[in-house]
């Protein structure tokens, strides 16, 4: 995989920042995302060639397709594989998006929304409007719902981390320890609360809950793809404007004020966007673990810590690992299917442990 | 010039600073001492813009400090703070154009790279250049954050005498003996060319070998303010620091030196 051949050659290189033009390496990252997402489309208990694809995409866009293909094939790919990729696609992209604005904001790789409770605060949020749900369930619409989930993600998400940064950060240094313990507080509490609900719950609910907490894109539709890209998509645009900011906040808050730039204004909008990309993925595919820790990290590691190529490639690759993560969970226990969340926690967990063990080797070499 | 007039500021309840005037005028490198907990860095923060006093005006070239634009603040006064916690994996290079920052989509960001390889070289980083940050050592990353505050003010007439200034908040602290005084060299060169520089530091005699004017903190308050040679007599400091001191001419250089007695 070139990403790996790209870290050997850091490596070796001692290091030297600028392996390439940024958008050289971008159209890289694309490339991989487009096979990942065709592979996405393509494989299944149906498989679907790429050119049968094109084919359909181009015929459901009115442009007329070009081959041969079955009734099936067009069906499955239309209405069940395209908006499951699609919204992995976006998923990823928001959660790894998500993950390198608050490690760019707490200047520690070690954030991650789900690590520092983002996505258990709006998953509390969420199942919270699943029980209340039930009891309101006879007086409302239906479609109430549909707009209160994640809405309610989103304010569970914002106080979740504005609760940790508020604690993690003392006039304007972010205490990393801190800030790992108060996620694992608020994912205590979050656990507590969903607990609760599970204990409390119907068994029409208890299914429901089960779902948010393992995450899954099992529930794909174009109408959830609708949502997420009006309400997920536009964050990412913020966070590519605050590319130059981030980069200035690496250097501490008062730096990036000395600097010209509003570090007050710079956290509340990066912390508002983190919230808001993790509430609406979260109340649509459930918490989906340490993609927001792995991918930035990945890029990084590759391509050194530049914002203006960290947040694009984040989502690039984002979207690809989810995709890719998400072939894994429905080709592994044919023809049952894993949640998600399983599959990323797997990979992510001992990434973290090796991150943590080459922070520690580190702060002992200073 | 930058300057505050009559400022005071409180923490809670306790005064830091009580009626305090000072002017930076280009061109010169004044020194702030005092005792610890003298308010030193926070005058330094006021007159920054970084924070507001609770009265009295700060004032660039005439105009208060909380009206000029954050990004012309940015592109006439730098600051070189005291701990520099960047984890994460620049190149120095990289380190040394974010303080370009100030200039994005400005006539003056075709200078960036010119900018870049002159605070460099003056620094005399240039050979780190191409280096990891994380790699280096705590003096060599002191000169590449010097270079980056330097590359953040730095202007392409030969002087900097339209009004730039450089704040550095205990520029020597943890650097050997060598690097504290090339700091100070390097602030006292770019006096030369015009730059304001105020610089809070600890060591009286760093002060006295560098500073054309010394500014003695007490308690929020200023003792003294004035040439080496004013502001170190024995009375003065024993009074302020509370310990018996001698001072001595500097065997080659004639500032005043300051010992315990």
């Amino acid at each position: 995989m070139s990403l790996v051949a790209a870290i050997q050659n850091r490596r070796k290189a001692g290091g030297a920042a600028k392996l390439s033009p940024r958008s050289l390496i971008l159209a890289g990252f694309a490339l991989f995302f487009a096979a990942v997402f065709f592979a996405g489309a393509g494989l299944g208990a149906l498989s679907i060639p790429v050119s049968h694809q094109l084919s359909i995409i181009l015929d459901a866009l009115g442009l007329g397709g070009f081959a041969q293909v079955s009734r099936a094939e067009e069906t499955v790919l239309l209405h069940v594989r395209l908006p499951r990729v699609v919204l992995g696609a976006m998923a990823g992209a928001c959660l790894a998006g998500a993950g390198a604005a608050l490690q760019g904001l707490f200047r520690n790789p070690l954030a991650d929304p789900a690590l520092i409770g983002v996505s258990s605060g709006a998953a509390l949020a969420v199942v919270a409007t699943i029980l209340g749900g039930s009891f309101l369930a006879p007086f409302l619409d239906p479609g109430f719902f549909y707009y209160l989930r994640p809405a309610a993600a989103f304010i569970g998400g914002l106080l979740a981390v504005g609760l940790v940064y508020r604690i993690a950060a003392r006039g304007g240094v972010v205490d990393v320890a801190t800030m790992l313990l108060a996620g694992v507080a608020v994912n205590a509490v979050a656990g507590a609360g969903i607990g609760y609900a599970v204990f409390a719950s119907s068994d029409q609910e208890l299914r429901d809950i089960n779902f948010w907490m393992l995450g899954s894109l099992a529930a794909a539709s174009w109408q959830q793809v609708g949502w997420i890209a009006l309400f997920a998509l536009p964050p990412l645009a913020v966070l590519l404007s605050l590319a130059h900011a981030l980069n200035a906040f690496l250097l501490g808050e008062r730096e990036a004020d000395f600097l010209g730039f509003n570090a007050d204004h710079v956290k509340r909008l990066i912390l508002f966007t983190a919230a808001l990309m993790t509430g609406v993925i979260v109340a649509f595919t459930g918490v989906i673990g340490f993609v927001g820790l792995v991918v930035p990290h990945l890029v990084r590691l590759a391509f050194g810590p530049d914002h203006r190529l960290v947040l694009p490639a984040s989502f690039l690759l984002g979207a690809s690992l989810l995709v890719g993560a998400d072939i894994a969970a429905r080709l592994a226990v044919l023809p049952a299917e894993l949640p998600i969340g399983v599959v990323t926690s797997l990979v992510g967990g001992p990434f973290f442990f090796w991150l943590l063990m080459r922070q520690r080797k580190e702060a002992g070499h200073a | 010039m930058l300057e505050v007039k009559d400022i005071c500021v409180s923490l809670g309840r306790r005064p830091v600073l009580s009626d305090l005037s000072l002017r930076l005028a280009p061109g010169e490198v004044v020194a702030v001492i005092g005792p610890n907990g003298a308010g030193k860095s926070t005058l330094l923060s006021v007159m920054a813009g970084a924070r507001q006093a609770d009265s009295g005006t700060a004032l660039l070239d005439g105009a208060p400090l909380a009206s000029v634009a954050s990004g012309d603040l940015a592109r006439k006064r730098a600051v070189l703070s005291q701990s520099h916690a960047l984890s994460f994996d620049f190149a120095v290079r990289d380190v040394v154009e974010l303080g370009r920052a100030p200039y994005r989509g400005r006539p003056e960001a075709r200078h960036d790279g010119a900018a870049i390889d002159a605070s460099l070289a003056f620094t005399g980083a240039a050979h780190l250049a191409e280096r990891r940050y994380t790699t280096l050592s705590g003096g060599e990353k002191q000169r590449v954050q010097f270079a980056r505050v330097l590359a953040q003010i730095w202007r392409t007439a030969p002087c900097f005498c339209d009004g730039r200034y450089l704040l550095l908040d205990e520029p020597t602290n943890n650097l050997d003996l060598a690097h504290q005084h090339g700091t100070l060299t390097l602030a006292r060169e770019l006096a030369s060319q015009g730059a304001g520089v105020l610089a809070v530091l600890h060591d009286p005699n760093l002060a006295s070998l560098y500073a054309d004017r010394v500014v003695l903190l007490e308690r929020g308050r200023i003792q003294a303010d004035g040439s080496p040679h004013d502001v170190f007599r024995a009375d003065l400091i024993e009074a302020v620091y509370g310990m018996p001191v001698s001072v001595l001419p500097h065997p080659s250089r004639g500032c005043p030196q300051i010992m315990p007695a």
